[in-house]
């Protein structure tokens, strides 16, 4: 065993398991939690390797093999148009990855700073923070998503038509910008409250006391003193929530506001499919079951996560 | 509690107003406004709007006056001005829609699509209170039994459930699967029988309301099992159900009488916080079971930009909401008298 010189000049024995390898060895030693987090990876794995992976284009359609069962040669199927369903699926994997982490950033990079800022300074700082986050509040969520998906995304296309930005509008890849404004305005006042929570509870211990009395510089405090201490809680919430992005990345493409087809999302994949499928019912099963068995299946392992690390992170929370 | 209720009732009318303004200015300053869309859809084309028109057009709704009046005008009215007509929403005129039920009045309009909400969100509400709490209550009592584990899944199961998937797949299972075998199916969807002998009858109404009451309910009757779980289980670790045992009370005694009515008292609060989706409903719900509710004409206004319709939906909904927060708190002082507010 190492020994460690404290700046005392007392030898001190190396603390053999740091905290961070502790919670990841109770994480790995729980069975849901495991599974949830192989899923994710492959999930991670398809987003980033969809063009090597996915066999054929996402939006490659060919009317002469539309509407075929799972075969060798399309293990989904395809769809109405004879597009291939593994394709994309697996780009849709794509889709919400990427919406799941920018909206991840935008949450974090709203909350974070302005939940420790409203616990650190109060006054009227805390006042203005936590007001709009009470704003926010007042509207039920899902309710207010598809609120700000819908009257943003006229403004964001006219805006990128007057910039002269034609080709962009017309993509579709301003759909995701629209869904991540969504759900990134909307999910940084629950994160807030809980680090303003946490500042507060943390911000009259000696260490920081101590800090304030030998002159760090206030921003120091807050980034290296306050926030590592308060953050266990908001990686909870954060992990909890990313099913909850995943699926209302579904509902607002379900409804038609979110990403728009082509552009591949597994909530318009069901929705498409779904309003074609009753027509052809019963032949068609694959087009409505494949899609949302993945979506749900993605949404349980982020849940399954989400556990595993609260119980990792409290242990003496768990009863 | 008067001064509390006092100071609650202040703020909770400024979040209102506040936010009623924020939602006015949200919708009427993206870019091109409310008729943005018509602007589109002719603009490369013969039948393209006429810049007379669409002044004419922007003086029948009241668009040509500036934002911060035509806000008064939305929430007092102008009959106090030269000329006005509109009374103010404040004033019981809540304005005619502009596209879901073209010229109907919000009001009308509205109160058609309620009385389906009501039915559907109180059926699933009172599903999810019949079965969450009595599956709450057998996990806690019998914690880390095989029983509590497999309602633990069930649990996880209910809260991670893609609610389109999973209202689909009932569709594609009870709808059309069982007619296609044969056997008596549920309808896919609507409220009611288009036609027929029993069309709107109780019996029929109820068929059409058993699988979006259920697809409905199952989210909460998971979260809500789980409150009740770990509600259950702070309170058997108590005093006083410690000392009721020691006694000599029977077990079903402490568990009824001692443990589950003290449990209840935080699941209150998490019921009374979901009564404003009363009002609301469910939007997808409501839309693949073609439920003609609130949250479907909410939809319907949000896509074809109905703004009448969607600033009074908008509107109730946050006082609903904020209305819901300061019951459940209060609610909560009565039923738990250790808690006291000043």
């Amino acid at each position: 065993m190492t020994q460690t010189r404290s700046p005392a000049g007392i030898d001190l024995p190396h603390r053999a398991r740091s905290p961070q390898r502790r919670v990841v060895g109770r994480l790995l030693r729980n069975p849901p939690a495991l599974i949830g987090l192989g899923v994710v990876a492959a999930m991670i794995l398809c987003a980033i390797f969809a063009p090597q992976l996915a066999p054929y284009a996402y939006d490659a359609q060919d009317l002469s093999i539309a509407r075929q069962a799972p075969s060798p040669a399309h293990w989904f199927g395809t769809d109405d148009l004879g597009r291939d369903m593994l394709s994309r699926i697996i780009w849709g994997a794509r889709s919400a990855v990427f919406v799941i982490v920018m909206v991840m950033i935008v949450n974090l990079g709203l909350g974070v700073p302005l939940g420790a800022a409203a616990g650190y300074f109060g006054g009227w700082v805390e006042t203005v923070v936590m007001r709009a986050a009470d704003i926010l509040f007042a509207f039920p969520g899902l309710l207010f998503v598809f609120f700000i998906a819908a009257t943003i995304k006229p403004a964001i296309l006219t805006w990128a038509r007057e910039a002269g930005w034609r080709d962009l509008a017309n993509s579709g890849y301003l759909d995701y910008a629209v869904v991540i404004i969504a759900l990134g305005v909307i999910g940084w006042a629950g994160l807030a409250r809980m680090v303003r929570a946490q500042v507060l509870a943390v911000k009259e211990r000696e260490y920081v006391i101590g800090a304030q009395a030998i002159g760090v510089p206030t921003w120091k405090i807050i980034a290296r003193h306050i926030l590592p201490n308060a953050l266990a809680p908001v990686i909870v919430a954060l992990s909890m929530g990313l099913g909850d992005i995943a699926l209302s990345e579904g509902y607002l493409s379900f409804l038609g506001i979110g990403l728009q087809p082509p552009a591949p999302s597994w909530g318009n994949i069901l929705s498409d499919n779904a309003g074609r499928y009753w027509r052809m019912f019963p032949q068609m099963i694959w087009m409505v079951w494949i899609p949302g068995l993945i979506l749900a299946a993605v949404v349980f392992a982020f849940n399954f996560l989400g556990d595993g690390l609260n119980e990792a992170l409290n242990p003496e929370l768990v009863d | 509690m008067v001064n509390y209720l006092i100071r609650r009732l202040f703020s909770m009318t400024i979040v209102i107003i506040v936010s009623s303004f924020l939602i006015y200015m949200m919708l009427n300053l993206a870019p091109g406004g409310p008729l943005w869309e018509l602007t589109q859809a002719g603009s490369s084309r013969e039948s393209a709007l006429t810049r007379e028109d669409y002044a004419r057009l922007e003086k029948m709704l009241g668009l040509d006056k500036p934002m911060h009046l035509r806000y008064i005008i939305w929430l007092a009215g102008d009959d106090w001005l030269d000329g006005g007509t509109r009374k103010g929403v404040i004033r019981g005129d809540w304005g005619e829609s502009w596209r879901v039920a073209q010229g109907m009045s919000v009001m009308e309009l509205i109160s058609s699509r309620i009385g389906n909400t009501i039915i559907l969100s109180g059926a699933a509400l009172l599903l999810s209170l019949i079965i969450a709490i009595p599956v709450g209550i057998i996990a806690a009592v019998k914690q880390y039994s095989k029983l509590d584990y497999a309602l633990t899944a069930f649990a996880f199961f209910g809260v991670a459930m893609p609610v389109f998937w999973f209202g689909l797949m009932l569709i594609l299972v009870f709808s059309l699967q069982f007619k296609a075998w044969g056997l008596p199916a549920l309808p896919p969807g609507g409220t009611e029988s288009l036609f027929g002998p029993d069309q709107g009858s109780f019996l029929d109404r109820l068929q059409h309301l058993i699988m979006p009451a259920i697809v409905l309910s199952l989210f909460q009757t998971a979260s809500w099992s789980r409150y009740m779980r770990s509600s259950m289980l702070e309170v058997l670790k108590q005093d006083y159900v410690r000392t009721a045992r020691a006694k000599g009370v029977i077990e079903r005694l402490v568990i009824t009488k001692h443990a589950v009515r003290n449990a209840l008292i935080p699941i209150v609060t998490v019921i009374v916080l979901s009564l404003p989706s009363l009002f609301n409903g469910a939007v997808i719900t409501e839309t693949i079971f073609a439920w003609n509710g609130m949250g479907r004409l909410y939809i319907n206004a949000l896509t074809r930009g109905d703004y009448p319709v969607l600033m009074i939906f908008l509107l109730i909904s946050a006082i609903l909401v904020v209305a819901a927060n300061l019951l459940a708190d209060v609610v909560y002082t009565f039923i738990d008298p250790r808690i006291r507010y000043s």
